[in-house]
């Protein structure tokens, strides 16, 4: 799935490690979900909403 | 179980880093205590306790049995408590195909065996390929 977080995280200057302390996860599913290797769940993905403040729709994309 | 405040004064990367020796911690405290039982278990019998030579006592066998179940259980417990979604799935992967590989391996090398075409293969060769195959695709979903 398409989505905006390596966008949002690199606009505040944050490392993958640093995103990762945030939001509770390992460094690698950080960059799986950057990357689109990994679809995060529904609680995760509010998670990085919240953190961006921001909507889950703005973030992730499944049609792009 | 609770989250941490994502806007707390500790920075993200000391609380990865936090976080990543909490899973660290979670696999090795079992498996270490596994290694001193199965030191132990190997100077006890004189040898590995597949390879050992001369009858297990049945006591020893339960006793060494009920161990190993504990730590495995309580290694597992505190490893699904440290893990992430990521890893979480890329375990259930690594856990289907190990899955998938014993059950297969096991009905070919019955039937080859029974058609003495191949020599009988030892329990342990196929749990260690099952578990090879496990390892190799958790590795692959987790590190990708």
């Amino acid at each position: 799935m398409h989505n905006r977080v390596r966008e949002l995280r690199t606009a505040r200057g944050w490392s993958q490690a640093e995103l990762a302390g945030r939001i509770d996860v390992s460094r690698q599913a950080v960059n799986a979900i950057e990357t689109g290797k990994h679809d995060p769940s529904l609680t995760l993905a509010f998670r990085i909403a919240r953190l961006f403040d921001t909507s889950i729709e703005e973030i992730f994309d499944d049609q792009a | 179980m609770t989250r941490p405040d994502p806007n707390s004064a500790i920075p993200g990367e000391q609380r990865a880093r936090l976080r990543q020796r909490r899973v660290w911690r979670a696999m090795l405290l079992p498996g270490l205590a596994a290694v001193a039982v199965l030191y132990a278990v190997r100077q006890g019998l004189g040898g590995s306790i597949y390879t050992a030579p001369g009858q297990i006592h049945p006591t020893f066998a339960i006793v060494f049995s009920v161990v190993v179940a504990l730590f495995a259980l309580i290694g597992a417990f505190w490893h699904h408590r440290a893990i992430d979604e990521q890893e979480e799935r890329a375990i259930l992967w690594g856990n289907t195909v190990g899955f998938y590989t014993a059950v297969t391996s096991a009905m070919i090398v019955q039937t080859l065996t029974m058609a003495r075409v191949i020599e009988p293969v030892s329990h342990m060769t196929m749990m260690l390929l099952a578990l090879a195959a496990s390892v190799v695709t958790y590795l692959w979903h987790r590190f990708r």
